[in-house]
């Protein structure tokens, strides 16, 4: 489909007649840098206008699919209405299959996960810059949405640049069609070249923290995962798990029963409690091993069970690490085992 | 698409309750909803209110309308099922994993070896087997437990020892002073003649970790392959269906690809054993 163009003064009508059906969550941006964005409700309600530019939210994608606490439903909740999440970057993006493979694939699927899925509207858009602890282009993404969008939407100067993504994407823009006109060659050519511009600055930040290509890593894994690298980047671990809170990838939960339902939280594998069994043995006593069991699973188990690395290189985990461990520096010593 | 969740039992009645040793009792179970089970596969038991955890039934899953369930109070949930009398309600969810593959088993002999209380799954298995005994070669049994009051099914496994195609031996780490007139030492000190045939046996291991892995290098000292040595990892399962990620060992998740796994697929990870 050809690209489409919306201009900026109709971003809130378009998200207004959006929030008719759907509950509405669009990124607003953080600080001047970027950092620190999030998810808000929409209409904001102070006044503030959307965008859709800048970097990715501080909170994963997952949020929305995988609520932290949930409740394990018998069924889907008749009142529950669609929703759409608008600003969502390609690191989000990635993390769909990783999940997809988990939870909507093979023998058993979680219904809840699927109905929440199919139902959430993905209004992505192409970072207009980069995060320090960007990395993606080693992991051979792209800071820019290519593919699990319904629309992506392109921040130039004068507009946005929306592309149509799937069928849901093309009924959207044909009700959005009073805002929508034909993109222009100079939107168009605008749009390349914010791409080449913000790809190469992911690789030039990327070749400065020396980070070791994706396939390197992974072909490099199976020996690292025993060598003795682990216990040196966990010395400074204080076992806060917010490495695996703040991932788009992580899905591991534990079930939990409350007086009248069973609820289903996120748990942290670098938790001493993780791996725990019955009677207190535990097969990954030490910080090193949990450690090691997070680049395990990334790198090393899901190239293997469903064919992806299981990192997006959205830098989440260095940027809310209390210990200061730089993910970009445990890929280097694994390429150097 | 099932649309229900499989995070959620199904409502079974607790009919009876066995004690077989201080630390261990056997509930039997009749599921509103038939489940049928493969020996070796597990079931995740729910107390309402409390929690769940998972277990091999130790019954012969010829007899699915009854479940049986041995379980050894370890923690919380074990301690509330211990607390349960007949007519209780508990919430069953599975069956889980691969359970034992008699279609690999059948025509070699058998090393069926338990300690504690991972007797149970393997009592489920023994039953199983002798409903057809002739489709497997010798059914050797080597049983232990840290002492004679832990050793459970006496009375099942007095009558399986008379049984013309097993031969059995048991075995207590510490006899006490209880008329104990067997072995005494840890169960790798009954395996000496356990495969006299090592190309042609499959061994089945269930117990403590710590247990799994001296058998273990016991039998591969016996000659036996590593892909002949069926071992029952315990691994913390929550979900039972391979997306809460708890049970990950090497390339496997124990609740889908085991628990049931042999030695060849897990010989290369660091923490296969703790």
């Amino acid at each position: 489909m050809d690209l489409l163009f919306l201009a900026p003064g109709d971003l809130p009508r378009w998200l207004d007649d959006l929030a008719r059906e759907n509950d509405v969550f669009v990124l607003r941006g953080g600080d001047p840098a970027g950092a620190g964005g999030g998810y808000a409700r929409w209409p904001f309600g102070d006044g503030r206008v959307p965008a859709a530019g800048g970097v990715r939210a501080a909170e994963a994608l997952r949020l929305f699919l995988l609520p932290a606490r949930g409740r394990v439903a018998r069924g889907a909740d008749p009142k529950a209405r669609p929703r759409a999440v608008v600003g969502v970057k390609a690191c989000d993006l990635a993390s769909l299959p990783i999940l997809d493979s988990v939870f909507r694939t093979g023998r058993s699927i979680d219904p809840e996960y699927v109905r929440v899925r199919e139902t959430t509207t993905l209004i992505a858009a192409d970072c207009t810059t980069s995060l320090d602890v960007c990395f993606c282009t080693a992991l051979g993404r792209s800071p820019f949405p290519e593919k699990g969008f319904d629309w992506c939407m392109t921040e130039i100067a004068g507009g946005y640049v929306v592309e149509v993504g799937s069928e849901r994407g093309a009924r959207l823009a044909e009700r959005a069609g009073a805002y929508l006109l034909p993109a222009d060659p100079r939107a168009i050519r605008a749009r390349s070249e914010l791409r080449e511009r913000v790809t190469e600055e992911v690789r030039r930040r990327t070749a400065d923290a020396g980070v070791p290509p994706g396939e390197e890593v992974v072909e490099r894994m199976d020996r690292a995962r025993r060598a003795e690298i682990w216990a040196r980047h966990a010395e400074t671990c204080v076992e806060c798990g917010n490495c695996n809170f703040s991932c788009p990838t992580c899905h591991c939960f534990l079930l939990a029963d409350g007086e009248k339902e069973r609820l289903r939280l996120w748990d942290s594998c670098l938790l001493a409690s993780f791996a725990r069994v019955a009677g207190g043995g535990n097969p990954r006593p030490h910080l090193a091993d949990r450690l090691r069991n997070r680049f395990e699973k990334k790198f090393w188990f899901f190239p293997g069970r469903s064919g992806e690395i299981a990192c997006t290189g959205c830098g989440r985990c260095t940027e809310g690490c209390l210990g200061k461990i730089d993910i970009r520096a445990v890929l280097r010593s694994v390429a150097h085992v | 698409m099932s649309e229900r969740s499989p995070y959620l039992p199904v409502r079974a009645r607790l009919e009876d309750v066995r004690v077989e040793s201080s630390t261990i009792r056997t509930v039997v179970l009749a599921p509103e909803e038939e489940i049928r089970f493969r020996t070796g596969q597990f079931v995740e038991l729910t107390v309402p209110g409390v929690g769940e955890a998972p277990f091999t039934p130790s019954s012969n899953p010829r007899r699915a309308e009854r479940m049986e369930v041995t379980i050894l109070r370890a923690g919380r949930v074990t301690s509330a099922i211990h607390a349960l009398a007949p007519g209780a309600e508990i919430g069953v969810r599975g069956p889980y994993g691969n359970g034992y593959d008699l279609g690999a088993l059948s025509g070699k002999d058998l090393a069926i070896i338990g300690g504690g209380v991972g007797l149970a799954p393997l009592r489920s298995l023994v039953l199983e087997v002798l409903e057809e005994p002739e489709r497997f070669g010798a059914i050797r049994i080597r049983f232990g437990a840290r002492e004679p009051g832990e050793l459970i099914f006496r009375g099942e496994i007095e009558r399986w020892r008379r049984h013309p195609s097993v031969d059995l031996a048991l075995t207590v780490d510490r006899a006490g002073g209880d008329g104990w007139t067997e072995n005494v030492g840890v169960v790798t000190t009954i395996l000496q003649d356990v495969a006299p045939n090592p190309a042609r046996t499959e061994a089945i291991v269930c117990g403590p970790p710590v247990m799994l892995k001296f058998t273990t290098l016991k039998l591969l000292e016996l000659g036996i392959p590593a892909a002949s040595i069926h071992l029952s990892m315990e691994r913390n399962m929550s979900c039972g269906v391979g997306h809460c990620g708890h049970c990950r060992l090497g390339k496997y998740y124990v609740c889908v690809d085991g628990p049931v796994l042999t030695y060849d697929k897990i010989q290369a990870e660091v923490d296969a054993w703790f």
